[in-house]
């Protein structure tokens, strides 16, 4: 704190007459920081304080999945050659306990985003999404893939087929190879998640809504009831969720050992 | 690759409207964080978004987004 002149001016709860006391009080909190330091280089021959620790990792799938190819610069990626290694590293690092997924996604390359959801249903540890905004198209397979999957009520997930006119790169996009590919994408929602293989094909090809094209697009409570999605909830209700799937793990791998 | 969006493709693949020198990204590491930066010049560069799962990481003051990163050589 500054002296003052001006006594008018000054700040409410400060004597005029003895502005000190501020002052040691700055000096006692740097004192104390650097005692801290002290002892740390002093017991773990480290100069840095350790900074919080956190058993959960965050992921956050955003804007278009981007896989084999660099999409021109306009668009906004979550690129897979980032998140294949990171969940490697969440599932072999011993601190991390669970995954929190942040979806808000518009689609993207099948391939790519089907990749990331397997890796992620193939985790160890548990893991639990919540669609943002929205999760559209392959943003579906990757909330599913999850242990639990929250969504927030304003958000969507619009659910529609792969279009004939999809692009395939060095191949004539033929139909049986995207019915084949729509297949795939099929099996994995409704092996990961409640909707069941005849409720969620008819919000594939259901026509009317979409005014571009066939399908659904799902509101939050919808997608919930449909069974796409586990539950509504924001990160409250996610986290929450996560640290009871990590006491459910740890009291099972304690069982077994 | 197949491509399965609620985007129109026109508008993901389009290479119209875009600017002259688009910005120039960059991924670095700093203090065992890995960073995505916009180069705005031959030593400096500013923070474009992290790439850590880490969410402590991302309270570091010295790398929020859109702050000033000047690179130093290391001897």
């Amino acid at each position: 704190m500054l002296e003052n002149d001006n006594p008018t001016i000054e700040p409410p709860g400060i004597n005029p007459e003895n502005p000190k006391p501020p002052i040691e009080h700055t000096k006692k909190t740097v004192t104390a920081r650097k005692t801290d330091t002290v002892d740390n280089i002093q017991e773990l021959g480290a100069t840095e304080i350790p900074t919080a620790k956190t058993n959960i990792h965050v992921m956050t799938i955003i804007g278009q999945v981007e896989g084999h190819m660099i999409l021109p610069p306009q668009n906004k990626t979550t690129k897979y050659e980032h998140i294949m290694p990171q969940l490697v590293a969440i599932e072999q690092n011993s601190d991390i306990e669970g995954l929190l997924l942040l979806l808000n996604t518009v689609g993207g390359d099948v391939e790519a985003g089907l990749a990331i959801a397997e890796m992620i249903a193939s985790m160890s540890k548990p893991s639990v999404s919540i669609v943002l905004g929205g999760g559209h198209s392959i943003g579906v397979p990757i909330a599913v893939s999850a242990t639990y999957s929250y969504i927030v009520e304003s958000a969507t997930m619009t659910i529609h087929p792969i279009r004939l006119t999809g692009l395939v790169i060095g191949a004539p996009s033929s139909f049986d190879y995207l019915e084949k590919m729509q297949d795939r994408v099929n099996k994995f929602v409704v092996d990961h998640s409640n909707v069941s293989e005849r409720k969620w094909k008819e919000l594939l090809f259901k026509t009317g809504e979409l005014s571009r094209d066939i399908g659904t697009s799902v509101i939050g409570r919808d997608a919930v009831s449909y069974g796409i999605i586990n539950e509504i909830g924001g990160l409250s209700h996610a986290q929450t969720k996560l640290n009871e799937l990590i006491k459910i793990q740890k009291e099972t791998k304690g069982l077994k050992q | 690759m197949t491509f399965w969006s609620i985007l129109p493709e026109e508008l993901v693949f389009s290479t119209n409207n875009l600017p002259d020198s688009p910005p120039l990204y960059e991924e670095i590491q700093c203090n065992n964080i890995k960073l995505l930066v916009e180069k705005i010049g031959p030593t400096q560069c500013k923070v474009s978004r992290l790439l850590t799962t880490n969410p402590q990481d991302y309270l570091h003051p010295d790398i929020q987004p859109g702050k000033i990163l000047t690179y130093k050589p290391i001897l």
